[in-house]
């Protein structure tokens, strides 16, 4: 049988080299191609071409009829199945024969291949061969008729593979790309077609002579062609692939079968990773243990459409919820019967996890709530009107505001417009009418009468959207019911008059006091001094005296309570203060005081970085009450009664300190003498004030005051007041 | 106290209050403040008597004693009127007397240059010094 006679090298090798190549084809297609129902035949046709070409290679080199016949036992299962293989490969690409037909066009295309390759090899009818010195062994076809219609069929299935593919390329109009694959693949089916029909049919049949076995050298260029092409444009059917179980693995969806006896057949990765199945699980537990429903009427209602989709209903979009470790999940399923051979086989149900949705629904509809609950409290209305239509949309809060139940009309513009105050319509157009020109949004505020003709004040706001064009699309904005703030602004404006007006008698009281009140009194004490100066009278010298006491005490409560109420209402004036000029004017003030100022000797020093800044009736104020208490309280025991002022100025504070070695302050009191009206003796001649209007200037200059005293050695202010240079 | 050295040969006090003109009078009289005082209840009355002898410096004070509460006419409305009037502007000068705190009083007559001092009321003996003082600096 290996007995072979190398004397034909020519005839040998123009079949085997084709054969190499279609054996590369087949390597190349295995590994590079995509797999599908197309490459699949293709893989299988080029290796039936490939045996095709060796078989006959091989029957060029046998030295006998008898060792060929016995290859040709072994090979023919490869040329009888190209004839089904062709078109096999035809109508898959030719898209006639769709996936699931393929039962039965397998077996009409290789049932009947089985059969011939059986009687070949069961050699019931003699394989008669002929030598030719070029071609070898070679089919005479004078045999059988089982032989005749054996190969009138490849010719007729190979023969009918060319037309459709050759049909289909012609018939392709638009689809440029596809057309030129397809025209490539025709080319190289006809070639070999050509070449097996007229070498190993119509000659042997029409001449009655021996086959011309060249097709088997035009074979591959079927192959390369196809391969070619199939790899060039790689236009390949995706449904062929969609089956892929790995694309159904991984998408979003929850993918699961369940058969008619409540197995879980199938799921995909992301159902099981969602539901928490164990998909070692599948086989061993029911489909309604597996699958945890979070309710049993969830899973009754399931199982209930499970069971109407067995029955062939098509069951859409209905929600049902599982438990899973993570909380409740809600799916929105849809279920198909899966059809097989006119039985339903099982259902197939596809998934959606709809939770966050639900979720955000939820929220939204909680947030309309809250804004809906928003507009009611603060009697905020939103609308919008649109252009197009003229349509006015309201907030259910506006329909209350106007007077209406939420939803009861429908209104136009005008409409709207035309339930204000009949002296408010034309104001309203306007700004509106402006708005629209100038896409300005707007604001104003008018009355309405409501639909139980009450009248309510309202703030309008609006705002223009504008369209792609820049044309105004409508106006949104809002409405708020302000009769109660105006009512209340109302109130608070006649109270602000009033208040205004009280404040203008205050000040024209304060003037009064400060005037008509004491120019009686100063008259008494010009009538007092020049009394003095008469007389030599002891006792009336002592009278004068005391009435003086008692002017000058009256004059300084009245001083006082000027300075309280100035610094009480009196607005903060900042200005340059230059402490020299300010002492000098306050010893000047002092001068004409009581004979006390005699005996107390005042000294003060001034040290300033760059201007000091603050208000100056206050200032003076506080000093000049300070000192004159210095001077008051002195301690008649002491030799030499003194008070020193000193002042360090800088960009940030002052720091004034008011030192006396007077009478001083015992601790207790340190508090007190801060108080209003506070005296700390009966027989004192102040009014009380001195130092609380101390303490409130200071509070007004935002400073601060401290007091360091004992009794019989003397008092110690220290102020810091800042600097409102930047303020 | 009898002297014929006066600090001043005419002195016009304008005052509604006849107590204060008194106290005035009496003061400046014991202190010898001025030869002669021209007393006024009302400053109608002195803006006439000024008008009527614009021509006789003789007769002219060189100080008004100036009050400011007064009815009608007060101590401003006479400085307004008094502004207009340049020849009495040159040989007169005006101190304003008051019983008034108000910085407000002093800051509106401290606007006129006519106004050379501000003295609070009752008028004393120092205060008149003081006055004295300021014409000697002058």
């Amino acid at each position: 049988m290996f007995d072979f006679n190398l004397n034909n090298p020519y005839g040998f090798s123009i079949a085997f080299i084709p054969a190499l190549f279609n054996l590369a084809i087949v390597f190349y297609t295995f590994w590079k191609l995509p797999e599908n129902r197309l490459t699949n035949v293709f893989v299988l046709l080029t290796l039936a071409l490939a045996f095709w070409q060796v078989n006959d290679a091989i029957t060029r080199i046998s030295p006998t009829a008898q060792i060929t016949d016995e290859w040709d036992n072994i090979f023919c299962i490869a040329w009888i199945f190209v004839g089904p293989l062709c078109l096999h490969f035809a109508l898959i690409y030719t898209s006639i024969l769709k996936q699931e037909q393929s039962r039965t066009a397998f077996i009409l295309l290789y049932f009947p291949a089985l059969i011939f390759v059986l009687l070949y090899q069961a050699n019931i009818y003699p394989h008669n061969y002929i030598h030719d010195n070029f071609w070898g062994w070679v089919n005479s076809h004078e045999g059988h008729w089982i032989d005749i219609i054996q190969v009138y069929w490849i010719s007729a299935l190979v023969l009918s593979s060319a037309v459709l593919i050759s049909y289909h390329a012609f018939s392709i109009r638009k689809d440029k790309l596809l057309k030129k694959q397809t025209i490539f693949i025709a080319i190289g089916f006809a070639v070999p077609t050509i070449a097996g029909l007229l070498g190993q049919t119509i000659l042997p049949i029409i001449l009655n002579r021996p086959a011309i076995p060249f097709a088997s050298t035009f074979m591959s260029f079927f192959s390369v062609a196809a391969v070619i092409s199939l790899s060039r444009y790689r236009l390949f059917n995706a449904v062929d692939m969609v089956t892929d179980i790995r694309l159904i693995e991984e998408m979003p969806f929850m993918i699961f079968s369940i058969t008619e006896k409540n197995r879980l057949s199938f799921i995909n990765k992301f159902a099981a990773d969602a539901l928490e199945i164990n998909i070692q699980e599948l086989g061993h537990q029911p489909a309604d243990k597996l699958l945890k429903f979070s309710s049993s009427a969830e899973k009754e209602l399931f199982f209930e459409s499970c069971a109407k989709t067995l029955s062939g209903a098509t069951i859409n979009n209905f929600e049902t919820s599982f438990i899973t470790s993570k909380g409740k999940i809600v799916v929105l399923v849809s279920s198909r019967p899966i059809v097989n051979n006119h039985k339903v086989q099982g259902v197939l149900v596809a998934g959606r996890d709809i939770t966050s949705l639900i979720q955000i629904n939820e929220l939204m509809a909680y947030n309309e709530m809250l804004l809906s609950d928003a507009q009611e409290i603060s009697h905020i209305g939103s609308w919008e009107w649109n252009m197009k239509d003229d349509s006015v949309v309201w907030s259910n809060e506006l329909y209350r505001i106007y007077g209406f139940e939420p939803g009861e009309n429908n209104f136009d513009f005008n409409q709207v417009v035309e339930m204000m105050h009949p002296e408010d319509i034309q104001v309203a157009r306007e700004i509106i009418m402006t708005s629209y020109n100038t896409h300005e949004s707007f604001s104003f505020f008018a009355r309405v009468i409501r639909k139980d003709e009450t009248m309510i004040t309202i703030h309008a706001i609006g705002k223009v959207v504008t369209g792609e064009l820049n044309d105004v699309v409508k106006f949104s904005g809002t409405i708020q019911d302000i009769t109660e703030r105006k009512v209340q602004e109302e109130i608070l404006q006649s109270q602000n008059v009033e208040l205004k007006k009280i404040n203008n008698e205050l000040d024209k009281f304060v003037y009064s006091v400060s005037h008509d009140l004491r120019a009686p009194l100063l008259s008494m004490k010009g009538i007092v001094e020049i009394t003095n100066e008469m007389t030599k009278e002891e006792d009336t010298v002592a009278h004068m005296g005391m009435l003086k006491k008692s002017i000058s005490r009256l004059d300084k409560f009245i001083e006082d309570i000027l300075d309280y109420s100035l610094n009480a209402r009196g607005k903060i004036k900042v200005s340059p203060i230059d402490f020299n000029e300010l002492m000098k004017e306050i010893t000047a003030d002092l001068k004409y005081m009581a004979s006390e100022k005699k005996v107390v000797d005042i000294q003060y020093s001034v040290e300033s970085e760059g201007l000091f800044h603050t208000d100056y009736g206050r200032i003076s104020i506080i000093l000049n009450n300070l000192i004159s208490n210095a001077i008051r309280y002195h301690n008649p025991l002491v030799e030499k009664s003194y008070v020193k002022i000193s002042v360090h100025s800088n960009a940030i504070r002052a720091l004034i300190k008011v030192e006396d070695n007077g009478l001083g302050i015992s601790q207790a009191n340190h508090e007190k003498i801060f108080e209003m009206f506070y005296r700390i003796s009966s027989n004192s001649n102040g009014s009380g004030l001195g130092l609380y209007i101390v303490k409130e200037a200071i509070n007004k200059l935002n400073g601060q005051i401290e007091i360091d005293s004992l009794p019989g050695s003397g008092t110690t202010f220290t102020l810091e007041i800042p600097n409102l240079l930047f303020q | 106290m009898l002297s014929e050295n006066f600090s001043f040969e005419n002195v016009m006090i304008i005052d509604d209050t006849q107590v204060d003109r008194y106290i005035a009078k009496y003061v400046m009289n014991k202190h010898n403040f001025s030869r002669n005082i021209l007393e006024f209840d009302m400053a109608e009355k002195a803006l006439e008597y000024l008008r009527t002898n614009e021509d006789n410096p003789h007769m002219l004070p060189q100080v008004i004693l100036l009050d400011i509460r007064m009815p009608e006419i007060d101590g401003f409305g006479f400085l307004d009127i008094f502004s207009t009037m340049p020849s009495l502007k040159s040989c007169c000068c005006i101190i304003m007397i008051s019983s008034s705190l108000s910085d407000h009083d002093h800051q509106r007559a401290a606007e006129h240059d006519v106004v050379k001092n501000f003295l609070n009321k009752p008028l004393t003996k120092e205060r008149l010094e003081d006055v004295v003082a300021l014409f000697n600096k002058v």
